[in-house]
């Protein structure tokens, strides 16, 4: 791509510290910071061919590309965050010139200094619980009275009252069910939040978004100190054991770039 | 002992990436503005992403809408109601 007057260019994060740009010539991804009263924005210039306004909308349906460029912002964010604390930004923040960026930086000096000081020290790491249904009704004929006492019921029953016991049971494992669902995720949520600074529960996304079989049943991010990291781990340890032959799945990913608790507006006391 | 968790983008489930890349982070107005609602063409998983429905409700599953810490829907009401409180105070202190 040749650098022209008419690049854009694409904001990735900000830092209070210079990273060593070098790193990114491999990816060939030419990564430039701006530097303004104690605070760097991380930039890079891109095409309007891909990023103006109009060819962003188009290219935001194209699953390919979208892939491609959310990945690479993710890297670019990743690798900075190896050494020096972050504020990670959406994807697709552009401006079109410099002085655009050095006037948010301006703007907003304090509240990034603020924002940064706060995540120093700490890592943002995601818990995606996920059920298996047949195991979770599997325990549950097992370990639930009630599920079990229709079970017994049924088997000495005649075929039409079966019928109407087997109907009753579906209804009754089914709010069963979520009962411990909810019971299980609260108490695997209350437990990890003991070893956090912060913890946030988000939505729970459908299957056509997490392309896996079982259904999510929670979607958290906790802010954790880095030296209660391991403490973390164990608590996560401890919830696998306990759950897993309930038919939770266990999904935790991190450290990620603190996306979910840097927000500006609630910490940007000036 | 803890298993080893490790992570790397490549290996990392797109929606993970996505889910933060796109929906969180700071939002903060560039020269240029996308607003991922508007655009008609957008790819379902991305639209899922983004939409503001909540499987939890729907599947029964929402203990957490309860706690006025973690919802926000909770903190909104509670605002209201304190508001509206403080609005029927004001009218009393005036008459």
């Amino acid at each position: 791509m040749n650098v022209t007057e008419e690049s854009l260019i694409y904001l990735y994060c900000v830092t209070k510290a210079k990273p060593d740009c070098s790193d990114f010539e491999e990816t060939g991804i030419k990564i430039y910071p701006i530097y303004f009263q104690g605070t760097y924005a991380i930039l890079s210039r891109v095409s309007p061919e891909e990023f103006s306004e109009e060819n962003l909308k188009k290219n935001l349906a194209n699953m390919e590309w979208v892939e491609k460029n959310v990945r690479q912002h993710e890297k670019v964010i990743e690798e900075i965050m190896k050494d020096i604390t972050v504020i990670p930004f959406k994807f697709g923040t552009i401006f079109k010139t410099e002085d655009g960026v050095e006037n948010l930086l301006k703007e907003n000096n304090l509240k990034f200094k603020n924002v940064i000081a706060d995540l120093e020290g700490k890592e943002e790491w995601g818990l995606k619980v996920y059920c298996d249904s047949e195991k979770l009704n599997d325990s549950l004929k097992k370990e639930d009275e009630r599920v079990e006492g229709i079970e017994k019921e049924i088997t000495s029953s005649g075929k039409g009252k079966a019928y109407f016991l087997k109907k009753k049971k579906n209804e009754l494992i089914k709010n069963v069910r979520n009962e411990k669902i909810s019971e299980y995720t609260q108490d695997s949520f209350e437990r990890i939040k003991r070893a956090c600074l912060e913890a946030k529960i988000n939505k729970i996304l459908p299957k056509e978004v997490t392309e896996k079989k079982e259904d999510m049943v929670l979607n958290a991010a906790f802010l954790i100190n880095e030296k209660r990291i391991k403490e973390f781990k164990n608590i996560l340890a401890y919830l696998k054991t306990k759950y897993t032959n309930k038919g939770l799945v266990f999904d935790c990913t991190g450290p990620w770039p603190p996306y979910n608790f840097c927000n500006l507006s609630e910490k940007g006391k000036v | 002992m803890a298993e080893q968790m490790t992570h790397s983008i490549n290996a990392t489930n797109l929606a993970d990436i996505l889910e933060r890349v796109l929906d969180k982070g700071i939002v903060i107005a560039g020269d240029i503005k996308i607003q991922l609602a508007d655009i008609d063409l957008l790819n379902i998983k991305i639209r899922l992403l983004v939409a503001s429905v909540d499987k939890a409700m729907e599947m029964g599953i929402n203990w957490w809408q309860q706690d006025s810490y973690l919802s926000t829907k909770a903190k909104e009401k509670e605002t209201q109601t304190l508001e509206k409180r403080v609005e029927r105070l004001e009218k009393r202190s005036k008459a």
